[in-house]
């Protein structure tokens, strides 16, 4: 089978229903050979190998061969400092100016060696504009966060990772992508309802809302993600099953795809020329806290 | 008069590492102030040195707490050290949560079994 990528591969609405489309048209495959074919392929937001990642190596689990063909120079250069052709038989390069975030497999229990991950490749690259403390501390906390979802509601074994930096624009992409349960599985089966995929995820991700069932509550990660990136001017995507839902300062933006996706990509973009002191409210007392 | 007992647990050396980010990690802690709780003692859970926390382990660690100990109860015997100004908010949050999720939980599980056995 050949897919052809199209020009731009940008992690907006298009870019997203290319890659759920892509899923859907790959996910019978078996004993079989896939071709991207990059000819038209002039752009690649490189977070987005998250996605592609988590596609291509359900397929190789399912001994289907993957080929990239025609990729630009750019292109290929950037593929290659991330990684993401190496999983795929190709060489990779050094990433001099380390704009890349390496694309990267982890099993859902490895929770240190993702830490240990973050602070590498996100934390501690020189090349970087300066971030507060605090800043680095809360972009941490909300990959964590969509981290440990993929465990605990996505029940699944891997969870696919990728970013990208873009210096002129100040931004970082970061994706997560995993193939476990959807949230429009999870959302339907808790409240006994048939929302879409994007209804799901608009109960989702609303604070208070959870379908755990167990003794410890949940309900909290992605509306703490989502106060943190509405003051750094920041957004957030999410695709499960059929549904796509974004917020943009504040604005929320949900659609129903017209195929679907086994599992659930999150996209965080985070502005890093954020000078926020996130100043509190109220100052917490510690001591009167329970 | 009956002098208080007090243990303080240390998150770092327990975790073995300065990312309080998993949920198991959140249970042993759990499991420790449950242990102590039930020996009547005043925990204070230290988190020196740690400098990574997100809400999967605070909801283990701290937030179960509500579904197996009433809210005076905690207050009187769990204290808190060493949590950044950011931390005692994601905590805060947690708490405000969890009360909320053992009511929901209740009246969900309540809801339950009407239907099931309608009483």
């Amino acid at each position: 089978m050949k897919i052809i990528v199209p020009q731009k591969l940008m992690s907006d609405q298009a870019g997203f229903s290319f890659i759920v489309q892509m899923f859907r048209q790959t996910k019978e495959l078996s004993f079989d050979e896939l071709i991207l074919d990059f000819k038209n392929n002039i752009w690649l937001e490189a977070n987005l190998c998250a996605a592609l990642g988590a596609i291509l190596s359900r397929l190789q689990e399912d001994f289907v061969s993957v080929r990239f063909e025609n990729l630009n120079y750019d292109v290929n250069k950037i593929l290659s400092k991330n990684h993401f052709l190496s999983n795929f038989g190709s060489e990779s390069l050094p990433d001099t100016y380390q704009t890349t975030i390496k694309f990267r497999k982890f099993k859902v229990t490895e929770e240190k060696a993702f830490k240990d991950y973050l602070d590498l490749e996100l934390l501690s690259q020189p090349d970087l504009p300066s971030m507060s403390p605090l800043l680095k501390s809360k972009i941490n906390k909300s990959i964590f966060e969509i981290f440990n979802n993929a465990n605990i509601h996505g029940h699944c074994k891997h969870v696919f990772s990728c970013g990208q930096y873009f210096p002129q624009k100040k931004r970082l992409l970061f994706t997560i992508a995993d193939w476990g349960s959807t949230i429009k599985f999870n959302v339907n089966g808790y409240l006994k309802k048939s929302f879409s995929g994007a209804e799901a995820i608009n109960w989702a991700v609303e604070e208070g809302n959870t379908t755990k069932t167990g003794t410890i509550p949940g309900g909290l990660g992605l509306s703490l993600i989502r106060d943190f990136l509405k003051l750094n001017n920041g957004g957030i995507q999410i695709v499960s099953a059929n549904g796509y839902w974004e917020e943009r300062k504040g604005v929320i933006f949900a659609t129903d795809f017209e195929n679907s996706l086994i599992g659930t990509i999150v996209n965080l973009d985070i502005n890093i020329n954020d000078h926020s002191s996130y100043v509190l409210s109220s100052e917490i007392n510690a001591d009167s806290i329970f | 008069m009956n002098q208080e007992k007090t243990f303080k647990i240390n998150i770092y050396e327990i975790i073995g590492g300065d990312a309080a980010v998993s949920s198991d990690d959140g249970q042993i802690i759990f499991e420790r102030i449950d242990k102590a709780f039930k020996e009547n003692y005043l925990v204070t859970l230290d988190f020196k040195n740690v400098d990574l926390i997100v809400s999967t382990f605070l909801n283990a660690c701290i937030g179960q707490l509500y579904g197996f100990y009433k809210s005076e109860f905690i207050r009187n015997h769990l204290k808190v050290e060493n949590l950044s100004d950011d931390d005692l908010m994601i905590l805060s949050k947690v708490i405000e949560r969890a009360k909320q999720y053992f009511i929901d939980k209740k009246g969900f599980e309540d809801s339950a079994n009407k239907a099931i056995y309608g009483s």
